[in-house]
């Protein structure tokens, strides 16, 4: 404790202030300045680093750990994915209490964080929570859930499995060093151009960005065909299409959202890639169309609101049913509205662009599209709630979430109607008001999904059940918190106050509104802290002795086997006749499924380092083209596809035909 | 509602292969996109010449025929080798793929010309947003020509070591549709760039 003490006064007493005197040290084509953040930075990483080896050495944990990273397995895979997730979570919430401590009082500095360096974390704040913390909060839960929602031995392709994952870790954690070396993306998650290209902002933070979300988006794209393929191809028998669990379903029409989405991203990547490293001219402001770069951009974005949000459709679903100890009310809507959602999601993404001025007519069609879309959603809506009517409800923790995702999100969804009339929008667009709306949908939609989600499945995982007081804890102050943060956004929004400032005066007549959200931000910090703190606490405490069954009354497959899924989950598939097939086999043979009788013969892949291999060498490859050591790249470039080579002539070798 | 407790029953015998063959159906409808989005790309910057050649002036007919030749043609030596897999063996196979790549090998070398004296001219990419585009969208789709000549050589060497036949057989399935895949592409570069292009379109 006093060793923190000095730690931090000596932090205090280096370099309060960004400043342009202060020590830089050259690095590659930037340097890096050494501001008193950037410090405090590379001391927490050698502290957090050095003692997670410290860790793993003591505890001998270093062959587990060697296992864990070569597996191809869906449920350590997810797991991973939700550890990495949940990691990015408390990086994206730390930038978010530096922007809110900010811009909790009018006309101050909080430690070095404005201008330049608050336009690094609100991009960091952004770019993580899309990309590095709900993406793979959902993947994880895709990963853990669809296979024994499905009755599937494992994913379609096991090897690609892995590969994605890693290409998504390997793609965070270039975003996440950017803020150690020589500053982070300053643009926006949006990363408009002209604004991200070289001459606009004067660091190599942009190409992080660029590198971060192209190689994460790679391994997107891979987790898609994946899902695609085990969802359309690997049902157990009698598991059709319109008899799988809602939360396969979202998913499924995310994951087919994400196909063909994610390629415009990489697309748009490549060419702000080239502008800054080549030096082209796709996005500058003179010979270039920046204009095109929104385009690309809002093709791919529109469609990630919803991939974002269909999971967590399905999910609450399930819960809704699950609790309420009834099937879901309407799941043909269901299912029609998700596929409209989807539809209507790829026609909408002018909505983004209204104040571009391409006029009335082009504006209109977009806003009738973007209207459109609450139809859909309505449907979704009133079915959960006719799932509760008659129900009878209990509450558990994934029950509170989801009965508090309802209002919530129909509160976000209903600015978002707002937002999409034109005329207005020329008010809304670019003010706090658009900062409160998706907050609303992302926030109180998705990550309550993925937390319901989290507490849902965890016996699945752990085999054990988090505690219930301190999860109701969780919910109430994270549902206090996220509405005294972000409803007075809308406020101040429509008083004026433009988003990605980092201060305002005192005569705006704002300090009120801001001051609130920056408490509700505290609620929110704290509610993640006792969430956190149930996951150690139970982890610690080994309560793993949850039943199959764990919360009761389950209605699908995953609740069928015991928790924590053991390591071969099906030696025979079960034979599906129905929706909800276990809560059938409760009501007609004592909760006995019925099996295949013979065991189909079914390919197995083994543990494999590759996948790692060839994420390191995307990192490699990255790093060089970032710092212009344009051989160290190509060499990495060259390195993927050995590795590649390798795979194609150790294949036979790594997998088994089991029977 | 769905039928009550109707269970399908499918042949599961090829159930590997067709999982490959689906996932590169998949992938080939993601680069769809990626293409369509560099088409559109080469459409709306091919206006901004600047200093640098219009399309009219550095594109021409004459000289391209031969490469979309050679790679259309690939399609259907592929095809042939294909087929021998099915019939006579692995001999076939290993010719007719062997003559697909090539037709590969030779239309990238006709690509790598072409640029390269495009550079001897000086029009490099960062000439014009033109330029620019024009080296994107012909080298992605070049990129993936030597892919899967990568791929192909690969193949040749999984079929001369003569393992496991169905293993190879779900390769050449994957592969054809990658393949055709790439021929198509090139249909709508040779039509969208080199024939409107050289008679000035735009």
């Amino acid at each position: 404790m006093r060793s923190l003490t000095i730690y931090i006064v000596f932090v205090k007493k280096m370099y309060w202030k960004a400043g342009s005197d202060m020590y830089s040290i050259p690095f590659f084509n930037t340097e890096i300045k050494l501001a008193s953040d950037i410090i405090f930075g590379y001391i927490t990483a050698f502290i957090l680093g050095g003692g997670a080896l410290f860790f793993i050495t003591y505890k001998k944990k270093w062959l587990i750990l060697w296992g864990w990273i070569r597996t191809t397995d869906h449920l350590k895979i997810g797991i991973m994915y939700l550890a990495a997730a949940c990691a990015f979570l408390l990086r994206g919430g730390l930038d978010a209490m530096f922007m809110r401590m900010q811009l909790a009082f009018p006309n101050i500095d909080f430690w070095v964080f404005q201008g330049e360096k608050y336009n690094q974390m609100m991009t960091t704040h952004g770019t993580l929570m899309i990309f590095f913390v709900v993406m793979p909060f959902l993947f994880g839960l895709m990963n853990v859930a669809i296979p024994l929602q499905i009755g599937a031995r494992d994913l379609a392709f096991p090897f690609l499995n892995a590969l994605s994952f890693w290409l998504f870790l390997t793609g965070g954690m270039l975003v996440n060093i950017s803020f150690l070396l020589g500053g982070s993306p300053e643009a926006g998650w949006t990363s408009y151009a002209p604004l991200a290209i070289d001459g606009f902002t004067g660091n190599t933070g942009n190409n992080f960005y660029a590198f971060g979300v192209q190689v994460s988006g790679i391994g997107t794209i891979m987790t898609a065909i994946n899902f695609i393929v085990t969802i359309v191809k690997m049902r157990a028998p009698g598991m059709t299409m319109l008899r799988m669990p809602l939360f396969t379903w979202g998913s499924f029409i995310t994951v087919i959202l994400i196909l063909f989405a994610f390629p415009a991203l990489a697309a748009a990547l490549v060419l702000l890639t080239f502008d800054n490293i080549l030096a082209t001219d796709f996005y500058t402001g003179g010979p270039g169309q920046p204009l095109l770069w929104q385009h690309l951009f809002w093709i791919f974005g529109h469609p990630e609101v919803y991939i974002i949000i269909l999971p967590a459709f399905g999910l609450f679903s399930d819960i809704i049913s699950h609790f309420a100890r009834k099937a879901v009310f309407g799941y043909m809507s269901m299912i029609i509205a998700l596929g409209l959602i989807a539809f209507l999601g790829f026609m909408v993404w002018v909505h983004h662009m209204f104040t571009v001025g391409y006029g009335v007519a082009i504006n209109a069609i977009f806003a009738i599209s973007t209207m459109l879309i609450a139809v859909p959603t309505g449907i979704k809506v009133f079915n959960w709630l006719f799932t509760i009517r008659g129900g009878s409800v209990r509450f558990p923790t994934p029950m509170l979430f989801a009965l508090g995702f309802i209002p919530t999100f129909v509160m976000g969804g209903v600015t978002g109607v707002m937002v999409s009339m034109v005329s207005a929008d020329y008010q809304y667009h670019d003010s706090y008001f658009v900062v409160g709306h998706f907050h609303y949908v992302m926030v109180g939609g998705t990550l309550m999904g993925i937390f319901a989600g989290l507490y849902y499945w965890m016996p699945k995982m752990f085999g054990l059940i988090l505690n219930e007081t301190l999860g109701k804890i969780h919910f109430w102050t994270f549902l206090v918190g996220l509405h005294l943060t972000f409803f007075p956004m809308h406020l101040a929004g429509l008083n004026g106050m433009p988003r990605r400032v980092y201060t305002y005066l005192p005569e705006d007549d704002l300090f009120g509104l801001n001051f609130a959200s920056s408490i509700g931000a505290i609620i929110m910090a704290f509610s993640t802290a006792v969430f956190l703190f149930n996951l150690i606490r139970s982890f610690l405490k080994k309560e793993g002795d949850a039943e199959g069954d764990a919360w009761g009354d389950g209605r699908n497959l995953e609740w069928s086997i015991p928790s924590p899924a053991p390591e071969h989950r099906w030696s025979k598939l079960p034979v599906v006749r129905s929706r909800d097939p276990f809560w059938a086999a409760k009501e007609q043979h004592q909760g006995r499924l019925e099996y295949e009788t013979e065991a189909q013969p079914y390919v197995e892949e083994g543990n494999t380092i590759l996948p790692v291999l060839i994420s390191g060498f995307f990192f490699v490859a990255s790093f060089g083209f970032i710092f212009g050591l344009h051989w160290v790249g190509t060499a990495g470039i060259a390195l993927i596809f050995a590795t590649m080579i390798v795979r194609s002539l150790t294949f036979d070798k790594n997998i088994t035909l089991s029977r | 509602m769905d039928k009550a407790g109707r269970v399908e029953t499918s042949s599961k015998n090829d159930w590997a292969g067709s999982l490959d063959r689906f996932g590169m159906w998949m992938f080939v409808g993601a680069e769809t996109i990626l293409f369509l989005c560099f088409f559109a790309t080469y459409l709306v910057s091919s206006v901004s010449t600047l200093d640098g050649p219009v399309p009219k002036e550095l594109l021409e007919l004459k000289s391209i025929l031969l490469p979309t030749f050679l790679l259309l043609s690939s399609s259907w030596t592929f095809y042939r080798a294909e087929k021998h897999f099915k019939n006579d063996g692995v001999r076939g196979t290993m010719v007719w793929l062997g003559i697909t790549l090539l037709c590969a090998l030779l239309f990238l070398g006709f690509e790598a010309h072409e640029f390269t004296s495009y550079i001897g001219k000086g029009y490099t990419i960062t000439t014009s947003p033109f330029l620019a585009a024009f080296y994107v969208l012909v080298g992605t789709h070049g990129a993936h020509v030597l892919f899967g000549s990568v791929w192909m050589m690969l193949i040749l060497w999984h079929c001369f070591r003569k393992k496991t036949k169905w293993t190879n057989w779900k390769k050449l399935q994957a592969f054809a549709i990658y393949w055709h895949f790439v021929d198509t592409v090139w249909v709508f570069i040779f039509i969208i760039v080199y024939v409107l292009g050289s008679q000035g379109a735009y």
